[in-house]
């Protein structure tokens, strides 16, 4: 069975005057074990739609207007509020952005870390206490600094609590939102191979959201593309990365730094991600693409399956199947 | 996973127990109050000196002579010059001693005695009404910053601030004595019943800071990210406010709870008056209307020392829930 399962969901945040159309449509599944990145820039979406997965949108102005959320085959929106807490952290747990912020600053990491296995478990406060000290000891803290306050660890050693804290219960589907952005370079590495350790003895399911393309290709099995609220190209890191259909996916590759000529400048995609509380209409990426027709002013396009896991969002292939972007045909 | 290979709880438990640092840092404070007293009581003693008029005359009245005034002069030891007066006075305090009131002639130690216990009821009856009420209709508050309720306890909360306490005392002796005749208008005869008014009218004011800070702080606190975190563990609503928001949100609260300390012996000033109470707020007054100096000099002293230790009382609760402020004095102590 798929451990995660999202059909058309559509996230809106609502103020005084307007709307914010967040994830406008969203379609994804994560098979059984399998690591899904979710890649995107800031604001298109990706966290909106992993609190979705945990029904955790901010209140009041959050809404999840439509959809489904299939974990494990149960719809997580139609849960009650009893059930979604015995769902959050158990069987499904959220790595978060930034650790400086992330932790508790008056709970020892050792209080923080056994907060949910007390909860998800059903033990006492020593053995809730004597599994966090294991968890720490995991994630390659030592035990004895369970008692100690996360102003006394550093911003990497603070993400590792976080891990713990995540993995305390042993979720079926990890949630890292963009778990390394927040850390030096040199912690990222150490971080990410963590959790890519910690996911594999495990064997859980996780949706890595990120926007850097080196992490995709080093811990994911699939790739989604995710622009303005909506998934525009999904498959395999074969798929994307050797056969990349979209013009926006296109850009993003473009965008990065060629480490063999370091003078050449970055080509970064031109424009600015519209503003979602006024989408452009039809694709909201034309009005910056280079291969815009008339027809991408107008109509949103379905999304396209070019092979049995590569999906695009894109007129271009509605018409042909040759490859306008001067990339090789699919074999 | 066996826990063998893991330190026993106790020891990691005793890491947290080590708080001698903190008794170094209570003794530390408690010393400096020592120039701050010197402090205060100097500048009192000086103003009070160079202040035209004579206290003689006051206590003289119309037995006032140019010989009684020097008489009694020498007898209050007033006609020593101004430092030997005033060292006279420190070596006095440092034994415990007042002085002698200028006008009773009794010890002021002793009048302290007697009217300080009734400031004291009723400083504590508005703190404890403040806290009870305030903070918890704060948290309240911001757990429904758009209800009606909430709305209500910010203009309940507008008008505490700005009611002055005497009108408040007024009126509350207008409605609860003299129309409805539950509650004793004046004095501390009527144990308990005494208490009421006079605590809710001084604190009326002090409660609606502590109702608007909790609120705030509350609201602020609950867009936190370990807010987030702790949600995402599968903590319930309620047990994210208790356990995570509400402690955070305490900080901004007890600063204004301890720190309010001297506006609300100011306002007992008032409050003592419209009441009639007798207790060191009135004292305090009557005293310098008669240029006593010992006796206002006893009220204020006794003041500055209740400041003081509710300062202190404040900072040590904050070590208690904050570990990086008890780290941050630990750290004060060693250097």
């Amino acid at each position: 069975m798929d451990t995660l399962e999202i059909k058309n969901l559509v996230v809106e945040y609502t103020s005084d005057d307007e709307t914010v159309h967040a994830v406008n449509g969203v379609d994804m599944v994560i098979p059984s074990g399998k690591t899904l990145g979710l890649v995107g820039e800031t604001g298109a979406g990706k966290t909106t739609t992993a609190l979705s997965i945990l029904n955790l949108v901010p209140e009041p102005q959050g809404r999840i207007v439509s959809g489904e959320v299939f974990l494990e085959g149960g719809n997580i929106l139609a849960m009650g509020e009893k059930q979604l807490q015995a769902m959050r952290g158990d069987r499904v747990a959220m790595i978060f952005q930034d650790p400086m912020t992330s932790l508790n600053p008056i709970q020892t990491v050792g209080e923080q870390i056994a907060e949910g296995i007390q909860l998800h478990r059903k033990v006492d406060a020593k053995e809730a206490l004597r599994q966090a000290i294991a968890m720490l000891e995991m994630v390659g803290i030592p035990g004895d600094r369970a008692m100690e306050y996360p102003h006394q660890f550093s911003g990497g050693m603070k993400q590792r609590v976080v891990i713990a804290i995540a993995l305390a219960c042993r979720p079926s589907l990890l949630i890292a939102d963009e778990p390394t952005t927040a850390l030096d370079v040199t912690i990222q590495a150490q971080v990410l191979k963590l959790i890519n350790e910690l996911r594999e003895k495990e064997k859980m399911s996780m949706l890595m959201i990120t926007h850097d393309l080196g992490i995709v290709a080093e811990v994911c099995d699939e790739v989604a593309i995710m622009y303005a609220g909506r998934v525009v190209e999904q498959g395999t890191l074969e798929d994307i990365f050797d056969n990349v259909r979209h013009p926006y996916t296109r850009g993003l590759f473009d965008s990065l730094p060629d480490i063999e000529n370091r003078r050449t400048e970055l080509k970064p995609i031109k424009g600015m991600m519209p503003d979602p509380t006024q989408l452009p209409p039809g694709c909201p990426f034309h009005p910056r693409c280079d291969y815009a027709r008339p027809e991408c002013g107008q109509s949103m396009p379905n999304a396209r399956r070019l092979s049995n896991t590569h999906l695009v969002r894109c007129h271009l292939y509605n018409h042909t199947t040759e490859d306008m972007l001067g990339v090789k045909a699919d074999a | 996973m066996g826990g063998s290979s893991y330190p026993p709880l106790r020891a990691i438990y005793k890491s947290t127990e080590r708080v001698d640092g903190m008794y170094k840092y209570i003794l530390g404070r408690l010393i400096v109050l020592v120039p701050v007293i010197l402090a205060l009581t100097f500048v009192v003693f000086t103003i009070m000196y160079f202040t035209p008029g004579d206290p003689t005359a006051v206590i003289l009245g119309n037995e006032y002579s140019e010989e009684a005034s020097s008489h009694l002069k020498a007898q209050l030891g007033l006609d020593k010059p101004f430092f030997v007066q005033y060292v006279n006075y420190v070596a006095g305090l440092c034994q415990g001693n007042f002085g002698m009131s200028y006008i009773t002639r009794a010890p002021v130690g002793q009048q302290l005695s007697a009217r300080f216990p009734n400031t004291f009821k009723i400083v504590i009856a508005a703190m404890v009404f403040t806290v009870v009420l305030g903070i918890p209709i704060g948290v309240y508050s911001a757990t429904k910053p758009n209800s009606v309720f909430s709305n209500i306890t910010m203009v309940v909360g507008l008008l505490g601030v700005s009611l002055p306490i005497f009108w408040l005392g007024l009126m509350l002796i207008l409605l609860f004595s003299v129309n409805l005749g539950w509650l004793p208008s004046s004095g501390m005869d009527h144990g308990f019943k005494s208490i009421i008014m006079p605590a809710v009218a001084v604190g009326a004011n002090y409660m609606a800071n502590v109702m608007r800070t909790t609120r705030s702080s509350m609201l602020e606190a609950v867009q936190q990210d370990y807010i987030r975190t702790a949600r995402a563990k599968g903590v319930s609503r309620g047990a994210v406010i208790r356990r995570h928001a509400l402690p955070n949100a305490l900080m901004p609260t007890i600063t204004v709870v301890g720190m309010n300390m001297g506006a609300l012996l100011g306002g007992v000033v008032l409050t003592e008056t419209v009441f009639s109470i007798p207790g060191t707020g009135r004292m305090l007054v009557e005293t310098i209307k008669s240029r006593d100096t010992p006796s206002v000099l006893g009220c204020l002293v006794i003041m500055a020392l209740c400041v003081a230790i509710s300062n202190l009382i404040v900072d040590l609760i904050y070590a208690y829930i904050d570990p990086r402020i008890k780290a941050q004095y630990k750290k004060e102590v060693a250097q």
